[in-house]
């Protein structure tokens, strides 16, 4: 019996040590943080980049100047989703008050309101 | 004792304290200065209470795995504990290095606690050589990652012309 409530207690310590170190995480600096949301992003990052080769490729016409219309706009939407997902694992009260045009503070009111 | 993880062990903690004194000589990375402190004495402590523990392991043989894995188990959690308050004290933002620090003391715990399972629970012993060699990678790799980091950081200058 006593060797059950022992494995419990040392799972219990686990699960908190655990959650500190993923609270650590969180306050991790700016470089981290990008790298971190890059490698979470980088299927979407791919295909941005195969299909801007894929335009690339593509003779001149009206279909091409739509498309990289188009591979331009999900570009910019893909650099700011990336903006922000670094903005908001930033630390609250860490050296970084703004990001990629972002207040962190305006992001924290975001997340409370989520 | 187990010869090859004294000297793996002993190697990398000299590892360490030379890249905790080429951090401290230089006053940079305060992060890295804080989860090498750290570990430092985390391991310290650990070999200084090793035959302590062998020796009530030996006194208490219906406890002795209780003892044994519990103490390991909470050394390393005290450890993972002092990094993130002395971040937090010293309001410093993690480093790199810092979260391998304490993953790898995370590691050392569920290995410890699979080691439990193992020996005090399912009393099999299969986990005895995984428990011994894994142990000893987690206390062994902290060592050259410092220094991998410490390079990569480029805090060791150059003095004088180079050419």
């Amino acid at each position: 019996m006593i060797e059950f409530v022992f494995l419990v207690f040392l799972l219990f310590l686990l699960c908190v040590g655990v959650l500190i170190h993923k609270t650590l995480s969180k306050c991790a600096d700016v470089n981290y943080q990008e790298e971190q949301v890059a490698a979470s992003f980088s299927a979407r990052s791919h295909r941005l980049i195969s299909e801007g080769i894929r335009i690339d490729q593509m003779n001149y016409s009206f279909e091409k100047h739509q498309a990289y219309e188009n591979w331009a706009s999900k570009l910019y939407e893909y650099m700011d989703d990336y903006e922000q997902e670094v903005a908001k694992n930033l630390p609250k009260h860490g050296k970084t008050i703004a990001y990629g045009g972002i207040r962190l503070a305006k992001v924290e009111a975001l997340k409370e309101t989520n | 004792m187990w010869e090859p993880g004294v000297i793996f062990g002993g190697l990398s903690a000299i590892c360490v304290a030379i890249a905790l004194l080429v951090y401290i000589r230089f006053g940079a990375g305060r992060s890295e200065i804080l989860c090498l402190a750290c570990w430092l004495s985390a391991r310290t402590i650990s070999q200084i209470a090793q035959p302590f523990v062998y020796q009530a392991c030996l006194e208490y043989r219906d406890f002795s795995y209780i003892i044994w894995y519990s103490t390991w188990c909470l050394i390393d959690f005290a450890a993972i504990i002092c990094i993130f308050l002395l971040h937090k004290l010293q309001r410093v933002e993690p480093s790199k290095l810092a979260l391998f620090v304490s993953m790898s003391f995370l590691m050392s715990i569920a290995v410890q606690i699979a080691g439990y399972v193992d020996r005090s629970i399912l009393e099999t012993k299969a986990l005895d050589d995984l428990y011994r060699f894994v142990i000893l990678s987690v206390n062994f790799v902290v060592g050259p990652a410092a220094l991998i980091e410490l390079y990569k950081a480029g805090q060791i200058r150059r003095k004088g012309i180079v050419r």
